[in-house]
This record gives structure tokens, C-alpha cells and sequence, in this order.
């Protein structure tokens, strides 16, 4: 399954062949995966003393890992995510939003119209998305994956306000990333 | 120069490429419940499973998220681990399962929903496009962003195929698709690779 199947290339271009071969196996994540997986495998086990248990929840709430916890749909045990992990998400998201929709009002009118408007028509969409997650969860809140949704979309709501906001152009974030993606 | 950029930006995490067997015994530690062993297990392939999940996903924070699921459901699933193969092989096939479930279990409305990703980055580069970018895209060596700017289905069973080795019977059977599709998207990705590289 590793080997590459040759004979399956088209053979048609040896030099996209070439690059394909010379992209680097391995890239490095932007930064320390592992605090979060410790704390998640130590949620899960039940080899961990209690004292390890303590400390790997208060990990998970501030990095909001416990809601991605069973997030696999496979036969392994699961432990949901609790509901104050939820809040913690809203907690720390709250200050950006309010910064970021801040910023998106004070430059709004800058932008071309038609931008704008497809802009807000996005925001909105997010808005009512975010409010039927907010429902979803109060009624499931150890759904993972409707954790993932939330944080992923209140994500997408900070990235629109950065794309179209010059102090966000740049994206520090992903410039580590040029030419890696 | 961005080729020279791209070179310093980031580590090609060689030192998870090496010593394949050394990887047993931290398998057999991790499996009794030791977590510093799996985490030496974690240092020597995190570099190999987040580029796997950045290449099929093209996004930072997923990728992320996908490598730290992989490593979690490889915790949760050692005992599985009979040892027929390599550890890296058995990790790598379980973190393109752990994208490939991700991205299936994505409702429709989500689905749509990340779609206005694709619409502001459109705005967004026409509004902000710079030399940097636009050499960028002229940069016949930039495979990876070439990559990124992949249609989905054809970046998956690019980056599946022609990166990881899988043949086309594996992908049509994990993808839930014909093999004539997946050998259809391959085509088309390379199509678009060697357009968008000038090769």
C-alpha cells in the first residue's frame, strides 16, 4: 500500500512526477499537539491516578479538546463532553467576536457594495448557524461533533471579518504555511 | 524569493522518518498504559500524520484537529495493533480513515455553510492579491499550493494515489466511489497541476 503505483501514473509528465516525489514526507505541525491528545487519552483511560484525571480536565476546558472526544463513530468507549466545556468555548470566543464584528462595522463602509453585501448575507448565515448549534447543544451536549461545528464556525466568522479587514491581510497564522500548503 | 521562504518556514520533521523498529518497544510500553512512551511515538510521526491530514484537508486548523483525533484514536485502537505491519503504516492508514470520516460525517448544511470559505477567499485575493501571491502561483516548484487549490474529490485521490501510494481499488473502496471515478479524478488533477504549474 506505501509503494507507489507507478504504473498507475499517467507517465505523461516525468517532471510532475519528479516534484511529486521531491514534496517532503513529514511536515511539522505550527505548534505542541501533543498537551491536548495528553489530556484526551487521559480522560479516556482508566489507568490515570485521579490527581492526572483533575489536571487533564482543566487542560481540556481551556483548550476545549473534551468536545472533540468521541467525535470518531467507532465502537470505543466515549466519554461526552460536558456541557461547561460548551461555555468555556463560548467564553473565550466572545471577546474576539465582539473585536472582530467591531472592526467589520468601523471599515464597512469602505468596502465595494457588492462586497458588503455578499459579506453580510455570509454573516447572517453564520448568525442563524451559530443559533441552531446553541439549540442543538442545549439539547445534546455531548454531541462532539456538534462541539466541532460551533468552534469551526465561529472560526469561519472571525475569517470572513480578517479577509475583507486590511489589518488581517496578511494572516500570520498561515504564513508559516507558504509553500507547505 | 518565495522558494527560499518556503524552505526556512517549516520543519520537514525528518527525525519521524527514521528507525522504524525502535518504534516497537514504545508500542509495547504505550500498550500497557505508559503515556510518555506514546508520546514518543507522537514526536516521531506527528510530522508525517499532519501532512497527511494538510495535504487531503488544505487546512491549517483541521489538519490540526485530524492529527490530534488520528493520535487519539491510535491510542484507543493499540491493542488492535497485531504488528503485521509497520506502526507507521497502521498510523498512517488510520489518520487518512480519521479525515475521510470527518469528512463525511460533515451534514449538508455544514457542508454548505463551508463553502462560503471558497466564496470569500475569492473576494478576498481579488481584493488583496499581491506580488508575493501572484509569483507564487507562477512558481512552477510550488506543488503544495497547487495542491491546496485542488477540487476536493481530486485532491483527495491525488494526494492518496500519487503521494501515498494508494491504488485506485483502495480508494474507490474507502471513498464509498467507482474506481473509473477515482481514476477520473486523478486525471483531472493532474490535468490541472500541470496547467497550473506550467509543466
Amino acid at each position: 500500500m506505501n509503494e507507489r503505483d507507478m504504473n498507475e501514473r499517467d507517465g505523461a509528465n516525468p517532471e510532475l512526477d519528479a516534484l511529486i516525489d521531491a514534496l517532503p514526507r513529514a511536515i511539522d505541525p505550527p505548534r505542541d499537539l501533543w498537551p491536548t491528545i495528553n489530556a484526551r487519552i487521559a480522560l479516556q483511560g482508566n489507568r490515570a491516578r485521579p490527581w492526572e484525571l483533575a489536571a487533564a480536565a482543566v487542560l481540556a476546558a481551556v483548550t476545549v479538546a473534551a468536545m472533540f472526544v468521541g467525535f470518531s463513530h467507532d465502537a470505543q468507549p466515549r466519554v461526552p463532553a460536558p456541557l461547561w466545556a460548551y461555555e468555556q468555548l463560548d467564553s473565550a470566543y466572545q471577546p474576539l467576536r465582539h473585536a472582530s464584528l467591531e472592526r467589520y462595522r468601523a471599515g464597512a463602509d469602505r468596502l465595494d457594495p457588492e462586497l458588503r453585501k455578499t459579506v453580510e448575507a455570509n454573516l447572517a448565515i453564520i448568525d442563524r448557524a451559530l443559533a441552531e448549534i446553541r439549540t442543538a447543544l442545549a439539547s445534546r451536549p455531548s454531541d462532539a461533533a456538534l462541539g466541532q461545528m460551533l468552534q469551526r464556525t465561529y472560526d469561519q466568522e472571525l475569517a470572513i471579518v480578517d479577509a475583507v479587514t486590511p489589518r488581517q491581510m496578511i494572516a500570520p497564522d498561515q504564513s508559516h504555511y507558504r509553500g507547505a500548503l | 524569493m518565495d522558494a527560499a521562504i518556503d524552505d526556512d518556514s517549516f520543519n520537514t520533521g525528518v527525525a519521524s522518518l527514521a528507525f522504524p523498529r525502535e518504534d516497537d518497544r514504545f508500542v509495547e510500553a504505550a500498550r500497557a498504559g505508559d503515556r510518555r512512551a506514546f508520546e514518543s511515538l507522537y514526536t516521531r510521526h506527528v510530522g508525517r500524520v499532519f501532512a497527511i491530514c494538510l495535504r487531503l484537508t488544505a487546512n491549517v486548523q483541521t489538519a490540526e484537529e485530524l492529527t490530534q483525533e488520528a493520535f487519539v484514536r491510535a491510542w484507543q485502537r493499540l491493542s488492535s495493533f497485531r504488528g503485521d505491519s509497520a506502526f507507521a503504516t497502521w498510523l498512517h492508514r488510520l489518520t487518512v480513515n480519521v479525515v475521510l470520516d470527518q469528512q463525511r460525517a460533515q451534514r449538508p448544511w455544514f457542508r454548505r455553510l463551508l463553502a462560503i470559505d471558497d466564496a470569500i477567499d475569492a473576494v478576498a485575493s481579488e481584493q488583496t492579491r499581491t506580488v508575493s501571491n501572484a509569483e507564487r502561483l507562477a512558481d512552477r516548484h510550488d506543488l503544495e499550493s497547487a495542491i491546496r487549490r485542488l477540487p476536493p474529490a481530486a485532491r483527495t485521490v491525488f494526494v492518496l494515489h500519487d503521494v501515498e501510494g494508494w491504488q485506485h481499488d483502495e480508494i474507490a473502496a474507502r471513498t464509498g466511489t467507482a474506481i473509473g471515478t477515482s481514476k477520473a479524478h486523478l486525471h483531472r488533477a493532474r490535468q490541472l497541476l500541470r496547467e497550473w504549474l506550467s509543466l
